[in-house]
């Protein structure tokens, strides 16, 4: 079984975009469909071993994900790369200041993600 | 006062114009810009549209609502996995997304709401903005139309223009790590 990668997005066809290339790389995939349920499948799920989170999702939005969980000692070292539309300075500042591990804005391309996630997994 | 407007208008044509194109050019998608119908005149000559999304927007001198509309054929030529009705929502997302990221080069910010998806005939909007609110019309070279409906109402005595920043941009495709 493949590395697992939880993938945080409250668009089912990004979900399937991400999951699809994520899979074709032998990974494993794992689906959130906002923030506060990607806080749950992380404390919840064993051996995730990075997150793909978008940045405006309802009910919890991504920074402030990458926050609660970060909280958690036991999250230290799980690499979030956020996955959005956003462009922002002043975000992308607070994903860093939050824990996050990178920035991508849409599209991604599937090849560019794929590298950086065995990399960031490796 | 009637100048600014124009200007703003102007200004705001072009971002939109060009957010389009670019987005669906990163989907392999060319868009060539139609005139928009007139009152009671079809949009599409056999299609009505079909599917659209709806995205709004908040902001201190920008607010209003983004429409993007469709026939089945630019749609399905786009998506790759998913439904098309959520895949309409996340191309009006990416959209305005793009649209946001042009406009903070303007010194202006605003906020999107959540998509949500639309199906219908002949869809048209009213327009309820104080710019001469923009529609835009375009036939793809997969076959069939792109409708676009930037409806904004902007904040007295805004003037649009480039403002320099000490920030480095950060543009659709690219990749940062900390």
């Amino acid at each position: 079984m493949g590395k697992k990668i939880l993938v945080v997005d409250d668009s089912a066809t990004v979900r399937q975009q991400v999951g699809m290339a994520l899979k074709q790389a032998g990974f494993t995939v794992v689906e959130a469909v906002d923030g506060a349920d990607g806080v749950e499948k992380i404390s919840g799920t064993a051996d995730i071993a990075a997150v793909i989170c978008d940045v405006n999702m309802p009910r919890m939005n991504g920074l402030d994900m990458v926050a609660e969980v970060k909280r958690d000692p036991k999250n230290a070292a799980l690499p979030i790369v956020m996955l959005t539309t956003e462009g922002q300075p002043a975000l992308i500042r607070r994903a860093k200041q939050a824990g996050a591990k990178g920035w991508i804005v849409k599209p991604f391309k599937a090849a560019q993600l794929v590298a950086a996630m065995q990399k960031l997994t490796a | 006062m009637e100048q600014e407007v124009s200007h703003n208008s102007e200004t705001i044509d072009e971002i939109v114009r060009t957010a389009c194109a670019e987005l669906f050019d990163a989907y392999g998608l060319g868009l060539t810009e139609r005139p928009p119908p007139k009152e009671n005149e079809d949009h599409a000559s056999d299609e009505d549209l079909a599917i659209a999304g709806v995205i709004g927007m908040t902001g201190d001198a920008i607010r209003g609502t983004l429409v993007l509309a469709g026939t089945s054929k630019p749609l399905e030529f786009t998506r790759s996995v998913g439904q098309v009705r959520d895949w309409v929502a996340e191309l009006s997302n990416q959209l305005l997304g793009r649209i946001k990221n042009k406009l903070l080069q303007h010194g202006v910010e605003i906020y999107l709401s959540t998509p949500v998806t639309m199906a219908g005939r002949r869809l048209r909007i009213m327009s309820s903005g104080n710019y001469d609110s923009g529609q835009f019309l375009f036939e793809t070279s997969a076959g069939g139309y792109i409708c676009i409906w930037f409806d904004a109402e902007l904040a007295e005595g805004l003037i649009l223009e480039k403002v320099e920043t000490e920030d480095e941009h950060t543009s659709e495709g690219d990749m940062l790590f900390f």
